[in-house]
C-alpha cells in the first residue's frame, strides 16, 4: 500500500500547483475600499409604508 | 443602518426627496406624523416634499416641520398664509429671507457643514405631480393653501447665488427623471439630484450623468437607500460611488426603533378601531340600498365551478393574510386584499349584522368589476385579464408573471 501514496514531497508539489492555478486558500480578501470623505445618504419616495401588508 | 454609517470616520448627511406622508386618507394621518417624528430622531439633515406630504394639508406638514425640528425646505411652495411660513431661528437667515422673498411656507434650502465643507439641498416640487387632493375626514376636499410654482424658474431665481454660499450643490427633486434632467440642463451648478415621484418604483443602480450633475434615485416604500460616498478635491467633488442598499426583511432592525414602532403600532391599533367604527356608522347612514357590488355569493348561484376553483385559490383567503398581521385597517394595504374598496358600493368594512354583502378577500367582482355591470357577451369576463397588474405591480409583486400565475387561478 506504502507504494502507492504520493511522498509528502510531491504532495507539496501539487500543492503547490494548485495554488498557483486556483489560488490559495490564504490569500487575503481584497482590501476594504477606501473611507470616502463623506457619505450622502439618502431617500426617495419613503411614505408611510414602514411594513409591509402581507 | 444609520448607526452603521455613521459610526465609520466619513461624516454622514441624510436626505430625502419627500414623499414620507401616506395616502390620503384618516387611517393614515397619525401614521404619516409618526413617520415626520421618527425621521427628526434619525437626524435627517434635509427633507424635500413630495405631492404625499401635502396629503393633510400644508398646515399638517408645517406642524410636523415644527414640532420635530424636521428641516423640510422648498424652494416653490408657496403660500399667502403668514402662520403656514415656517421660518426656522437660528439655522440659517439667509435661507428665511430667500423664503420671505419668494413667499415660500418653507426655507427653499438648506446648507449642512460636514468636515469644514458646505453642503446646500435645495427643494424643488413639480406641480406634475398632482399635489392638492387634500382630504378631510369626511373625503372633502379642502381649499388649498399653497400653490406649487415653476420649478425651474425658483431654480434659476436662487442656484447662482446659492452656488457661491456652498461647497456642493445638491437638488431633493420631487419629479419625474426627464423634468429633473431638462430643469438642470437649464441651471448650471448643481452636483447631484437626489430624484422622488417614480411611480414604477424604480431605483437607479447607476447615476444617470446630465452635463456635469448626477441623477440618482432609490425608492420605492422606503425599501432602498441610496449611499454616495463623495470623495473631495479641495472642498469640491472630485469623484462619487454610488451604492444602493436594498432593506429586505433579513436587514437588521435596531431595536430601539422596533420598540418605538411597536408602541406606535399598539396606540394605532386602537386609534383605528375607532375611525373604523365611525367610518361604518357614515357607510350605513348613506347606504343606498342598490349595491353595485352584489358579493361572491350571487356569483356562485350560476358560477359553481368557478367558485370552487376561487375558494383554493389565495385570493379567497387574502383579508386573513392582513388580519393575521394586524394590518387589515391599513388602507395602504386593504385595496388590494378586498373587493371594490375605494368604489361606490364596494369595501368599507368587515360585513356589520344584517347587512346583505360581504366584500372582504379578493372575490370575483375585484378582478371582473361589479355584478351591476355583468353583460352576456363576453366582455365582462375579458376585462378581468386587464385587472391583474392593478395589485400585482413590479414593486409589490416584482415576480409575478401572468403565464405562470394564471393557471392558479384558472377557471
Amino acid at each position: 500500500m506504502d507504494g502507492h501514496l504520493p511522498s509528502p514531497g510531491r504532495l507539496t508539489l501539487v500543492a503547490a500547483l494548485l495554488a498557483a492555478v486556483f489560488g490559495s486558500a490564504q490569500t487575503p480578501p481584497p482590501a476594504a475600499a477606501p473611507e470616502p470623505d463623506v457619505r450622502l445618504v439618502y431617500e426617495s419616495d419613503t411614505r408611510a409604508y414602514y411594513r409591509p401588508c402581507g | 443602518m444609520f448607526k452603521d454609517l455613521r459610526s465609520k470616520p466619513a461624516p454622514v448627511i441624510v436626505c430625502t426627496a419627500g414623499d414620507f406622508y401616506g395616502t390620503a386618507d384618516i387611517f393614515n394621518e397619525s401614521k404619516s406624523h409618526f413617520v415626520a417624528q421618527m425621521m427628526a430622531e434619525l437626524g435627517y439633515d434635509a427633507v424635500g416634499v413630495g405631492e404625499m406630504d401635502l396629503n393633510f394639508g400644508l398646515a399638517g406638514l408645517v406642524r410636523d416641520a415644527r414640532q420635530d425640528r424636521l428641516p423640510v425646505v422648498c424652494a416653490n411652495l408657496e403660500t399667502t398664509v403668514d402662520s403656514l411660513r415656517v421660518r426656522p431661528g437660528g439655522r440659517s437667515d439667509r435661507a428665511n429671507r430667500d423664503a420671505d422673498r419668494l413667499g415660500t411656507a418653507f426655507p427653499p434650502y438648506v446648507i449642512v457643514e460636514r468636515g469644514g465643507v458646505r453642503f446646500g439641498f435645495l427643494g424643488l416640487l413639480s406641480p406634475a405631480t398632482k399635489a392638492g387632493r387634500v382630504m378631510g375626514e369626511t373625503n372633502e376636499v379642502k381649499s388649498l393653501t399653497y400653490v406649487i410654482s415653476d420649478p425651474a424658474t425658483a431654480a434659476q431665481s436662487l442656484v447662482p447665488e446659492l452656488r457661491k454660499a456652498c461647497d456642493v450643490l445638491v437638488l431633493l427633486a420631487h419629479m419625474d427623471q426627464d423634468e429633473a434632467a431638462a430643469l438642470v440642463g437649464e441651471v448650471d451648478g448643481i452636483d447631484f439630484v437626489v430624484l422622488g415621484h417614480d411611480p414604477q418604483g424604480r431605483p437607479l443602480g447607476e447615476p444617470v450623468v446630465v452635463g456635469e450633475t448626477a441623477l440618482v434615485r432609490a425608492t420605492y416604500q422606503g425599501m432602498h437607500i441610496g449611499e454616495l460616498s463623495i470623495d473631495l478635491e479641495g472642498k469640491h467633488v472630485k469623484e462619487y460611488h454610488n451604492r444602493l442598499y436594498p432593506l429586505v426583511a433579513s436587514f437588521r432592525d435596531d431595536p430601539d426603533m422596533v420598540k418605538k414602532l411597536d408602541a406606535f403600532d399598539e396606540r394605532n391599533r386602537e386609534e383605528q378601531k375607532e375611525l373604523y367604527a365611525r367610518q361604518q356608522l357614515r357607510s350605513a347612514d348613506s347606504a343606498s340600498g342598490a349595491s353595485r357590488y352584489l358579493g361572491v355569493g350571487t356569483c356562485q348561484s350560476c358560477h359553481a365551478e368557478a367558485f370552487d376553483v376561487y375558494m383554493h385559490t389565495a385570493h379567497a383567503r387574502a383579508y386573513n393574510t392582513l388580519a393575521s398581521q394586524f394590518v387589515h385597517r391599513d388602507t395602504n394595504c386593504i385595496g388590494c386584499h378586498v373587493t371594490g374598496y375605494g368604489d361606490e358600493g364596494g369595501f368599507s368594512g368587515v360585513r356589520a349584522r344584517g347587512a346583505m354583502v360581504d366584500l372582504v378577500d379578493v372575490q370575483c367582482e375585484a378582478c371582473h368589476g361589479p355584478g351591476s355591470e355583468h353583460t352576456r357577451d363576453g366582455s365582462y369576463r375579458e376585462r378581468a385579464i386587464h385587472s391583474c397588474v392593478k395589485c400585482h405591480t413590479e414593486s409589490d409583486d416584482p415576480d409575478f408573471d401572468f403565464d405562470t400565475d394564471w393557471p392558479l387561478v384558472a377557471h
